[in-house]
């Protein structure tokens, strides 16, 4: 019986000792029990802290798409802008095509002159 | 209640979606550029809503180096029915039973000195009755090549190298393409001019008598 409440004793101070942290006061076997124990948290910690790292890489930034979007609202509103002005060129092209043909071509016009003076041979007889 | 990290972005897809919009827009904006040459216009940047305009003018320009036959006085010879009157190009005129003199009597010589092809016609302001008067007179004129190859193409060709009848009540395009190139651009307008001896009957003696012929340039046809 003294031996059992000897070691239960112990028990409770060593559990005692290990959740105040205290190494000094603990056998080398116990600190190393300790140690892993920290070492697993810790790595359990930062598994944690690059799994949620990884998750917000993954994510793209919301500046980048916005700018994205703004370009390509521009590209578009540039491309309707120069098949407009195009179409309309073109037809102003055609109608002048005609119009030049006609109006462009300035007629010469010019004027010569045949002339005598007949007069009658004094011996014809009339 | 949001994470952190789901507020700093956009999923991959929203990503994807976007990227591919933008690339469609780029497409379709150097798609336009190439379609209508923008680039490769050599002159002239219009923005959206302009255009460049040029225009060349044509310039039909004809030239009439000697623009007046003028026989002077003269008179049918004593004991002929008429006399004969005859321009030679670019030499002096000649006559046949009168005494009118040549000299100042050269066919018209007409230049295309324009910056295009263009047509000849030629229109009298009277006929042989109305010029002379008298009993049968004549009142003709002749069309040919002062340069070899100068018409490219005749009109009316009763007028080509043979005398015939002025045109009196319609022009009559007499060459459909005179050329414009130096050297080889020139006609000549020869008259003849038959003159009878009982002209004075119908006009009055010692009065110039003339006639105007208009000749007209105009796109070639």
């Amino acid at each position: 019986m003294l031996v059992i409440n000897l070691c239960r004793a112990v028990l409770v101070y060593i559990v005692i000792k290990l959740v105040s942290c205290d190494f000094l006061s603990l056998s080398s076997q116990c600190r190393n029990v300790y140690k892993e124990w920290i070492i697993v948290v810790n790595i359990k910690k930062m598994a944690v802290k690059n799994k949620e790292k990884s998750v917000s890489k993954s994510k793209v930034s919301k500046k980048v798409v916005v700018v994205l979007l703004i370009l390509a609202a521009l590209l578009i509103t540039a491309s309707v802008a120069i098949i407009t002005s195009n179409n309309s060129a073109k037809v102003i092209a055609e109608n002048n095509k005609d119009n030049n043909a006609n109006v462009n071509v300035i007629p010469a016009v010019e004027s010569a002159k045949v002339s005598l003076i007949i007069n009658p041979n004094p011996n014809t007889p009339k | 209640m949001k994470l952190e990290n789901e507020s700093d972005g956009v999923s991959n897809l929203t990503f994807v979606l976007v990227l591919a919009f933008f690339v469609i827009a780029l497409i379709a904006f150097v798609f336009s550029l190439i379609y209508f040459e923008i680039l490769a216009k050599p002159t002239g940047y219009a923005a959206y809503s302009g255009y460049v305009n040029l225009t060349i003018n044509t310039l039909i320009s004809l030239n009439v180096t000697n623009n007046t036959v003028n026989w002077g006085a003269g008179m049918v010879d004593q004991g002929a029915t008429n006399a004969t009157l005859i321009t030679h190009g670019g030499k002096i005129g000649t006559v046949s039973d009168g005494n009118w003199s040549g000299t100042n009597a050269l066919g018209l010589f007409i230049e295309n000195v324009g910056n295009i092809n263009c047509s000849v016609a030629l229109q009298s302001g009277k006929n042989a009755t109305g010029f002379l008067g008298g009993t049968a007179p004549e009142y003709q004129w002749n069309i040919s090549n002062a340069h070899a190859g100068a018409c490219g193409a005749w009109g009316e060709l009763t007028s080509k190298d043979k005398f015939a009848n002025v045109n009196f009540t319609a022009a009559a395009t007499v060459c459909n393409k005179l050329t414009f190139l130096s050297g080889k651009r020139g006609i000549y307008i020869d008259f003849r001019l038959v003159v009878p001896i009982d002209v004075n009957a119908t006009i009055a003696s010692s009065t110039v008598q003339a006639d105007t012929i208009t000749i007209n340039g105009n796109s070639a046809v």
